[in-house]
């Protein structure tokens, strides 16, 4: 019974297709073995080229449009913003991305510790971890926890905000009295969070500092100076600089990669979770891709580090 | 004009702030009692889903088809972005090391740092941040809409438990894709790391291979994939709990997604510490 009513579920359409081939699509004139695989093969490009269109003209308009958002809409983006950091108020569901940001900070920067620690000391390092928060956590790990943690929560929130809007039709709505809907729905999530990373994301490197501080120090009993040393040799302001604007470039393209997603979402309930998905997958990808990317463009291909003394 | 919920504007009688704050202390104060009963469901559905998979297992009645169907199914939307993220991780990982360790005059260690930032710690959070991501949801959204159109209670009237038919099928299907993740992801994350190791430093390829191998043991390949079948429980047990409690139109399935996938996130960063620190207490690392 069970499994008759799962799997009668799964493969309705295709009976339906296969049972009444007279109520189909209309007849292709041409024979199937000439026409199928060269219409899809047109179709799939035309449907590529489409898509990176779309995604254009979407990223367009909303930086075109920032002048009117910061206009126009201080209150809304105000209310965006304080939507974005605090959420409803709780920590996790529902709640804000900077206690997210802090919660992803400490497990981060326990694990960094830990895994450096066991790593370094066999070969007689241990306290040469602070190395590992200086460099990893400033230019690789930090960054990355934050984008994470940003797409998991604020990302989902979005598309989550303006798919709902899309299905309910009010983005239609708007638009069909002649009114821009970019730069309300996503201009004011994009200043939003532009607004609410450069703390959160300070937040999340402090957390680390202070998480590993605490493993390395406390739990494993190494000397603190050497520690200290070594984590203040390498953790320079240009470091941090690069480091921020890495923060702040993978949270631009979270914002813009969820609010293009639930923009144009189609097909009700299903159709929105489905879009949350692909939208997560993307930014994921898109967070490791600019990673390496930027690491390369401000660290350069071989960086080069100095050790003072 | 936005559907917001709850919020700023509201129209409020003078004595409204006493009463608004009022609500607010009570809602706070039931909090906790709210948060244990829903880790409480959690758990129990976790129970069933545990004695579902193995009473069925036994007995045969175990929906197979709508596993591989399932299994499929999530493989196809984690396993291409699995790939695309481990190549620019290990990548980064080589050319952040060769800094250092060309620094140092130690070029042979740069196997030994993608291998331990590869495959102890790469390859499980990339596979576990893909499934909390992309797998839930899925899963979410699809509980979440069957929730929201009452299947789920239609199900439950005709004597069909969703849990045993629909949770177990993508619970087990989760844990048969994890490993495979894992698997492409070492590898391609692995190759990767190489190859640019191989272009920004000038080591030569045996000497990687063998500091490699110096610090990479086979059982952190089984811890990996260990941590990858921990975290696939846990977004199985999460995604599939927060879609069927979704209520609500639309807006409800959304929350359920939106949910799921920041629960998985954190839960799988906190187990991923917790196991690290298992595996260093009880398997420490030693150099062959």
């Amino acid at each position: 019974m069970a499994e008759g009513y799962s799997a009668l579920r799964a493969r309705s359409p295709h009976q339906r297709l296969s049972a009444s081939p007279s109520v189909g699509p209309p007849r292709n004139p041409l024979p199937a073995r000439f026409s199928g695989p060269v219409t899809s093969a047109e179709r799939s490009i035309h449907e590529a080229f489409r898509t990176a269109g779309q995604w254009m003209v979407f990223i367009a308009h909303t930086l075109w449009y920032l002048p009117i958002t910061v206009r126009r809409y201080r209150r809304a983006t105000l209310r965006e913003t304080i939507n974005l950091a605090w959420g409803r108020g709780s920590l996790i569901v529902d709640g804000g991305v900077m206690s997210v940001f802090i919660i992803m900070g400490i497990a981060v920067g326990a694990s960094l510790a830990v895994e450096a620690f066991s790593v370094l000391n066999i070969i007689g390092f241990g306290a040469l971890s602070g190395l590992t928060g200086g460099v990893g956590a400033v230019r690789e790990i930090g960054p990355l926890t934050a984008g994470i943690a940003f797409a998991a929560q604020a990302g989902c929130r979005m598309t989550a905000e303006i798919g709902t809007m899309r299905i309910a039709e009010e983005i239609d709505a708007v638009e069909s009295i002649g009114l821009a809907p970019i730069p309300f729905v996503v201009g004011t999530r994009l200043i939003g969070a532009m607004i609410c990373v450069i703390p959160g994301y300070l937040m999340t490197l402090v957390t680390t500092f202070i998480v590993m501080d605490l493993v390395i120090r406390v739990f494993h009993q190494q000397p603190g100076g050497t520690y200290d040393h070594y984590l203040a040799e390498f953790t320079t302001p240009t470091d941090l600089a690069y480091s921020i604007i890495k923060g702040i470039v993978f949270c631009a393209a979270v914002t813009l990669i969820h609010c293009y997603y639930g923009y144009f979402v189609t097909g009700g309930p299903v159709g929105l979770g489905v879009a949350s998905g692909r939208a997560v997958r993307a930014s994921l990808v898109a967070i490791m891709m600019l990673d390496f990317i930027l690491t390369v463009a401000l660290w350069g291909f071989r960086p080069v580090f100095v050790f003072k003394g | 004009m936005t559907a917001r919920v709850g919020g700023v504007g509201l129209q409020a009688p003078p004595t409204a702030p006493f009463r608004q704050v009022g609500r607010a202390a009570s809602r706070i104060a039931t909090i906790p009692a709210r948060s244990a009963a829903t880790t409480g469901r959690a758990v129990q559905l976790f129970a069933e889903v545990l004695r579902y998979s193995v009473t069925d297992t036994i007995s045969l009645r175990l929906p197979v088809g709508e596993l591989l169907v399932q299994a499929w199914g999530l493989l196809k939307v984690t396993a291409i972005p699995a790939v695309l993220m481990a190549i620019p991780f290990g990548a980064m990982v080589s050319v952040v090391t060769s800094g250092l360790v060309n620094q140092v005059g130690a070029n042979a260690l740069i196997g030994a740092a993608s291998g331990v930032g590869v495959v102890r710690q790469g390859a499980p959070i990339t596979a576990g941040l893909l499934m909390g991501g992309a797998a839930a949801s899925a899963i979410a959204s699809d509980f979440g809409a069957r929730a929201v159109r009452e299947e789920l209670d239609a199900m439950r009237v005709i004597g069909v438990d969703p849990i045993r038919t629909l949770v177990v099928p993508r619970f087990l299907a989760l844990l048969l894709i994890a490993p495979i993740l894992c698997t492409v992801i070492v590898v391609s994350g692995t190759m990767a790391a190489f190859i640019l190791a191989l272009t920004v430093t000038n080591i030569a390829p045996g000497s990687y291979w063998m500091s490699f191998g110096t610090f990479a043991k086979v059982v952190d390949i089984w811890f990996a994939m260990g941590k990858t079948i921990v975290f696939a429980a846990i977004v199985a047990i999460v995604s599939a709990f927060r879609g069927i409690e979704a209520k609500g139109g639309p807006k409800g399935v959304a929350d359920a997604v939106n949910a799921a996938v920041v629960i998985n996130v954190i839960g799988i960063v906190f187990a991923n510490l917790a196991i690290t620190q298992l595996e260093t207490m009880f398997f420490p690392m030693e150099i062959a």
